[in-house]
């Protein structure tokens, strides 16, 4: 058996990730120069001592599915436990979608009792965080707790945007409310639970059985054992977290690793962050590049200027190219001449020659029309093309005839 | 690309050469000196074969090996973790009053038994002395083609004096190796011998037993050179990228080479080169840092100035410090307002904060594995 399984939810779209996640569920998407959305969870899974893991998937699994292979990368790769993927599937007596996040974990029952685990830690392939599970569970056994809910300390004035706990002094959660306008507390769900199994499982089902229910985690499964007057515990997360749903959260968490006053650090060898990595050549630096305060990564070959950038593998830099407060996804091409300001850009794409893509803040007259250009994955941009602040590109720009 | 060929079995000896550089062989074998920015020399030779399909490989190492075992495990990177066949390392063994395997014939002499059990029809022999893209493929079909029993791969160069002890030149007419000379000290562009052999395995197999028989040892000498004029013995001609490893000069240019994109493509865009994976975060260039003209891996986090230099893995470069045509290797450390010009640092070495350590293109400055400076 197994003390702890964790099932980590991968079958969003991430629909307001627009172009990024046509092709690709939200865990899919790049990350920080190398990394997947979903390699921060796994990696947390690994480095907390949890070798089980359940990925559910729903929406565009390819790519997910052929990313996390047997596991390999994250050293879940196991005899016994190891990472599996599980998307819905049909039965003997029907079939049915996921139709929420507690009915994802309710169809795959079967799976967690393989195990036959103490307890169920629930993930989400949506958030950018280094977070020890082990420190939670700890709590969570020490408290006797049916479900430890990790949270997080917002600032007030966003507190309205998350599902927000209300806490007597030793941490036992008496209120949960999604999205309140005035909220009482400041403390915001992290979408981290730790559940006793015996207790979730008997709440799953009796939600599955609940024909009103949305079979949401959040609204149904931790409401009804808030009304039970079961024992939900918070834990205090202190550290960097974010939600990477939208394209401006995408962008600045990405940027967050460019600032030195941001305490989250990729390079912690004490904590790494796993990913699958192509096998590139070393980066190359011309003596005509100009980089600063940049990440890069292998077989990127820069021969123009990157400022406050994060290239990812494979992409190449032509001569006298400016790349500046972006970020440029895998096997990209940047062409001479082209400039790239506040964008992001999809993999494999090909912006040629005098293109110029993104606008700077100040160079827009009304604020409300400034954003962060996006070019969708596998796409080109013509020579010369103007791509202003705030598009979304699902199509090729070609040349107006 | 490679489809599969399991006629053909690879043995790949990691310790010819290890005397070319014994500052980075003394506690590591030639095959496993680390080079350019991530890479170990047998990383070309794992990589090429693999790339040809060859899915049954043989490492026969002799001494110090402990880095090579560890750097090439079960051979998972190089997708050799197999069933069938895969990556096998055959470290040396011996029974009371034998001796360690020598050369490339006692390192076949111990591992006949296996080459003759395989179910393969070629076998190809490769060293790791010289970073090269040779396409594997191409040999062997070539030397299917031509009803060769030995192919040997070489390339035109003009050899410099700190190769006259190690190197083979061929005499080559229509493709046909006509004289083979061994140590010979030439002053022109020759056919040199690239250290990679293709045998008919039945051929190799009969001759490492006659030489064990006759008590002979040298294996190019003994197997190869014996037998021209009797043997179909074929010359392949590699004119792709290659550099030679001969003493820590050239190892120093041949890392420093790789400083521009038409090396870089030679070398690592034929096919693609597999090495250990480590996880390092990408290279971050920190404010007010400044980077020109540099081969870097992943991992390296730089606050200070480097020119012209490879930074392997996790390299650390701090505010203020200068880095100048260097060859800095895993986990190397600058500190703050160090200067280092012309030197190769061993893994793991710092140099400490406001240090100078200077050395000449020609002389460069060598600083051993976790040496504080």
């Amino acid at each position: 058996m197994k003390e702890c399984v964790a099932m980590l939810l991968a079958g969003g779209q991430g629909s307001r990730l627009y172009a990024l996640t046509q092709s690709m569920a939200k865990p899919a998407v790049y990350f920080g120069g190398k990394y997947r959305i979903i390699d921060f969870p796994l990696s947390n899974c690994v480095n907390s001592g949890i070798d089980t893991v359940g990925v559910l998937t729903q929406y565009q699994p390819l790519e997910l599915n052929e990313y996390l292979g047997n596991g390999q990368p994250w050293d879940l790769d196991r005899l016994y436990g190891g990472v599996h993927v599980l998307p819905p599937y049909q039965k003997a007596t029907g079939s049915d979608w996921y139709k929420g996040t507690a009915n994802a974990i309710y169809q795959n029952i079967k799976f967690i009792e393989r195990y036959d685990p103490e307890y169920v830690l629930i993930l989400s392939g949506d958030h950018i965080y280094k977070m020890d599970y082990a420190k939670m569970l700890e709590q969570h056994k020490a408290k006797e707790a049916d479900i430890t809910i990790a949270v997080l300390d917002v600032p007030k004035e966003e507190a309205s945007r998350f599902g927000i706990m209300t806490c007597d002094e030793e941490g036992r959660i008496v209120k949960f409310t999604e999205k309140p306008k005035n909220p009482d507390s400041t403390l915001a769900s992290m979408g981290i639970y730790i559940f006793t199994w015996e207790k979730l499982k008997k709440y799953l089902i009796e939600d599955e059985n609940n024909p009103e229910s949305e079979n949401d985690f959040g609204k149904n499964i931790i409401t009804s054992m808030l009304a039970d007057k079961q024992r939900l515990y918070a834990y205090n997360f202190e550290g960097y977290w974010k939600d990477v749903g939208t394209i401006d959260s995408l962008w600045e968490s990405n940027m967050d690793l460019l600032d030195p006053n941001v305490p989250f650090d990729v390079w912690d060898k004490e904590w790494k962050i796993y990913s699958r990595t192509l096998n590139s050549a070393p980066q190359y630096i011309s003596d005509k590049a100009v980089v600063e305060n940049s990440m890069i990564s292998e077989g990127c070959e820069v021969e123009g200027t990157i400022d406050f950038s994060v290239l990812f593998q494979n992409v190449v830099i032509e001569e006298g190219a400016t790349v500046k407060d972006s970020i440029i996804m895998p096997n990209t091409v940047v062409k001479k001449g082209a400039c790239i300001e506040y964008a992001i850009i999809g993999e494999g794409c090909t912006i040629e020659e005098g293109a110029h893509i993104g606008e700077r803040p100040e160079a827009v007259e009304n604020a409300e029309n400034w954003g962060i250009a996006v070019i969708g994955n596998n796409l080109s941009v013509c020579k010369n093309a103007k791509v202003g602040a705030k598009a979304m590109i699902y199509n090729d720009v070609k040349e107006e005839k | 690309m490679a489809t599969k060929n399991n006629k053909v079995l690879g043995i790949i000896f990691p310790n010819m050469h290890d005397e070319a550089i014994p500052e980075l062989t003394r506690i590591r074998t030639m095959a496993s000196v680390p080079f350019g920015g991530r890479y170990r020399m047998i990383d070309f030779a794992l990589s090429g074969l693999v790339a040809a399909g060859v899915e049954n490989i043989c490492v026969v190492p002799r001494t110090s090996y402990v880095s090579l075992m560890d750097h090439v495990g079960s051979g998972k990177e190089w997708d050799l973790a197999r069933k069938r066949g895969g990556l096998k390392i055959f470290p040396p063994y011996g029974e009371a009053g034998t001796k360690a395997t020598q050369g490339r014939q006692g390192a076949l002499e111990a591992i006949a038994d296996y080459i003759e059990s395989t179910p393969c029809e070629h076998v190809i022999l490769a060293d790791c002395g010289i970073a090269h893209a040779v396409d594997y493929a191409d040999v062997v079909e070539k030397h299917v083609e031509s009803g060769a029993d030995i192919t040997m791969v070489y390339k035109k160069e003009l050899l410099d004096e700190t190769a006259k002890t190690d190197n083979v030149v061929l005499d080559v007419r229509n493709g046909k190796v006509c004289e083979m000379l061994i140590n010979d000290v030439t002053e022109k562009i020759c056919n040199c011998g690239m250290w990679v052999y293709v045998f008919k395995k039945e051929l190799l197999v009969k001759a490492i037993h006659e030489c064990e028989a006759k008590g002979l040892s040298e294996f190019e000498r003994d197997v190869i050179q014996r037998n021209v004029g009797t043997l179909e013995i074929r010359g392949y001609e590699y004119t792709g990228y290659s550099r030679r490893i001969t003493n820590l000069k050239s190892f120093f240019e041949a890392n420093l080479d790789l400083i521009n994109k038409e090396s870089l493509a030679g070398l690592f865009k034929q096919y693609p080169i597999y090495t250990k994976v480590r996880d390092d975060a990408p290279v971050r260039y920190a404010i007010g840092s400044s980077v020109k003209n540099t081969v870097a891996g992943d991992g390296c986090f730089i606050e200070g100035s480097v020119e012209g230099s490879v930074l392997f893995r996790g390299v650390k470069v701090g505010k203020g410090a200068t880095v100048k045509n260097c060859v800095l290797m895993q986990d190397a450390i600058v500190e703050d307002g160090a200067v280092v010009e012309n030197v190769i640092c061993d893994k793991a070495v710092r140099i400490t904060a406001g240090q100078k350590l200077i050395g000449t293109a020609t002389h460069p400055v060598y600083v051993e594995k976790r040496a504080k400076v």
